[in-house]
């Protein structure tokens, strides 16, 4: 069987679901392919769930501007349709005091991005805040917020549904066809749970099927591959925190050069949990064989205790139980240094109606109006 | 919206059909539908016993006693959810001769012991289990299937007391577990046409039902949703109170409020949004 719709976006995870709400808003024809049988069952499920204040990342870099913007437009978003949130604020606390220096250039770098919000603090006004904690000197991160992810999730499903949008689960995009790279057209081809297999054609798709953005877009004949960046898959585990949780906000260790580091995070329930590490896979992994293994080995808590105690001494023995992990999709390499998101367009690879996101990782739940919003104003250009 | 295929769009047909049917089947209601909707994983932890507490007040002929109703029950959408829902509830009972029933409260059994103040004897209920679907919380979840339970039961009449006691082994596709309940309550004529019941009921739950109810899988962990190994142990003690009004001696009205606690393993467990949540059910119902 085939058929033909106006639109169709690859992945019903946070940004896809953002990007199918937006085009159904300005009265597109738009279906969404997801491979699971729900939305965001990967990497939009498996985060700290944090509104992000869009500190770190360099200047002008898609990062910085859809984390900073999309924070804004997130906040307004979940008062406007009900999405459980709290703008909790939190602390970059230096550990030691030669890490100070690295709280000025956050501070530096965070006013670059347009952060203007953040303040120091000293070590005894920190720790007079927050009983619990050992620092050195502390940043304070106002509006820094935590958010309940899946009802975001479920708020822009219902909102593009409400529009028109159709999502199809069980479906997964295993090929493609460029019908026409001047003036767009794409065939996908479609898998169901059962095996069988359909052609589906659009005028345009978009791909943010996350892990797997890259996979899909290394299938689509007519696509050159070489516009196709390496895909490095980075796990994060989490442990869950035992008992009553000792911070009134969320605290952050300077970060490391591949994440923000063993973070303390609290969920809108109340629950502290400490994480993610890097786990990272071997090499390149263009193509996940089987299902994604998610479960927390209990003995990478030992890493876990010796990080957190840097800030939080008096964490207890065998209070840390393994709580969940989820996958980064990331663009850089093991030991490399850090990459930005990347978007591309018919400017960059050169067929009309088709955009790849790719490593789409953390800031992307903080940014998934803002990417929304760009993805849609690629397709209008 | 349900979750369908790309395939699904054009054709196919909607899961979770098999529970409904099958009940259709048993109970030969053609309510099938509306009682697959008011799924909950223990039949027997809000509908109202009011029914049974109660002696009915009109002489009977013929072997067969029916009381049958229909009504609403505002509930969680699952065991410990935050979220409640108000759901259509019928209710059937069919008793044959005081020694045969076929109830979709009690299920099918047969008082095999039975004395004035006293009954016992086997049965068989159903648990309904509980589908990813049922709720955005349970997302990703395995579904736990429509089981077959096999077990014992008793209940005993002592003045305006009434003490009840079974357990139920899983042994056709469900959560493949072990239940025991146990639940004392007193009744009294409030008025002439008003009878007001209160009890307390606890149940306990075995180690393959806790994990099936309770534990999240490594695999399925997620934001919010932490792995997480629950061993048996008491599940849950709930208190309640019904008024029911006879408007005839056949028809009647039965309201019920109930308080439940989820306990130990099962209140600790990452699915348990609220520990204590409160449940209530009117139904209008005709007894011949």
């Amino acid at each position: 069987m085939s058929d033909r719709v106006d639109s169709i976006v690859v992945g019903a995870g946070v940004v896809g679901l953002a990007i199918a709400r937006q085009l159904a808003l300005a009265g597109d024809e738009v279906v969404v392919l997801e491979a699971a049988d729900a939305i965001g069952m990967e990497t939009s499920s498996r985060n700290s769930e944090v509104i992000h204040a869009g500190i770190y990342y360099d200047k002008d870099s898609l990062k910085a501007r859809f984390c900073v913007s999309g924070k804004a437009m997130l906040y307004e978003f979940c008062a406007s349709h009900g999405v459980a949130h709290r703008n909790c604020g939190k602390l970059i606390v230096a550990t030691a005091p030669d890490e100070l220096e690295i709280l000025d250039n956050i501070m530096a770098k965070a006013a670059a991005n347009g952060v203007e919000d953040l303040y120091e603090i000293s070590a005894a006004e920190a720790m007079g805040q927050e009983p619990a904690l050992l620092c050195a000197g502390a940043l304070v991160s106002p509006s820094t917020g935590i958010i309940d992810s899946h009802g975001l999730m479920l708020a822009y499903q219902g909102e593009a549904e409400d529009h028109g949008a159709v999502i199809a689960f069980r479906s997964r995009a295993v090929g493609g066809r460029v019908l026409s790279p001047k003036t767009g057209g794409i065939s996908l081809r479609v898998r169901g749970d059962d095996g069988e297999e359909m052609e589906l054609a659009c005028r345009r798709l978009i791909n943010a099927a996350g892990l797997y953005a890259q996979p899909l877009a290394r299938t689509i004949e007519g696509l050159d591959p070489d516009t196709v960046p390496p895909l490095y898959y980075c796990k994060g585990n989490y442990f869950s925190l035992a008992g009553r949780q000792p911070f009134s906000r969320l605290i952050y260790p300077v970060p490391g050069s591949a994440s923000l580091g063993v973070h303390l995070t609290i969920d809108l329930a109340g629950q502290a949990r400490f994480g993610p590490d890097q786990q990272w896979l071997e090499g390149a992994m263009e193509d996940l064989e089987g299902p994604i293994d998610y479960r927390v080995e209990p003995s990478r808590s030992e890493v876990f205790y010796e990080a957190v105690r840097r800030y939080y001494p008096a964490l207890p023995d065998d209070s840390l139980q393994p709580a969940y992990s989820g996958m980064r999709p990331k663009l850089q390499r093991p030991g490399g240094g850090a990459e930005d998101f990347l978007i591309q367009g018919p400017d960059s690879h050169g067929v009309a109606g088709l955009i790849n996101l790719y490593g789409i990782e953390s800031p992307g739940l903080t940014s998934s109006l803002a990417i929304a919003r760009h993805v849609a104003g690629m397709l209008s250009d | 919206m349900g979750r369908h295929s790309i395939f699904g769009l054009f054709r196919g047909p909607r899961p979770g059909a098999l529970p409904a049917l099958v009940l259709a089947l048993v109970l030969g209601l053609p309510m099938a539908q509306a009682w697959a909707d008011s799924r909950y994983n223990d039949w027997e932890l809000w509908s109202s016993s009011a029914n049974a507490v109660l002696p009915v007040r009109q002489g009977i002929a013929g072997p067969f006693r029916i009381n049958a109703a229909v009504g609403m029950v505002s509930a969680p959408e699952f065991l410990g959810s935050d979220s409640i829902s108000a759901r259509a509830l019928p209710l059937l009972d069919v008793n044959y001769a005081g020694s045969l029933f076929l109830s979709t409260q009690q299920g099918i059994g047969w008082n095999m012991w039975r004395k004035r103040t006293f009954r016992a004897g086997p049965r068989i209920t159903f648990d309904y289990g509980r589908l990813a679907s049922d709720s955005t919380s349970l997302t990703g979840l395995p579904d736990i299937d429509l089981g077959t339970e096999a077990g014992l039961f008793f209940e005993s009449f002592m003045a305006s007391w009434r003490f009840k006691g079974d357990f139920r082994k899983d042994v056709g596709g469900g959560h493949g577990g072990l239940l025991i309940n146990g639940e004392a309550s007193w009744g009294s004529r409030w008025t002439k046409d008003t009878s007001l019941i209160m009890g307390m009921r606890m149940t306990y739950m075995d180690t393959t039902y806790a994990e099936s109810y309770f534990s999240v899988a490594a695999a399925d962990a997620i934001s919010g949703r932490a792995a997480y190994t629950a061993a048996g142990g008491l599940r849950d003690v709930n208190a309640y109170a019904q008024l029911v009004y006879d408007f005839t001696p056949a028809i009647y009205l039965a309201t019920e409020v109930r308080a439940t606690s989820l306990m130990a393993q099962a209140a600790d467990s990452p699915l348990a949004e609220q520990d204590v949540f409160f449940t209530g059910a009117v139904m209008l119902g005709v007894r011949f």
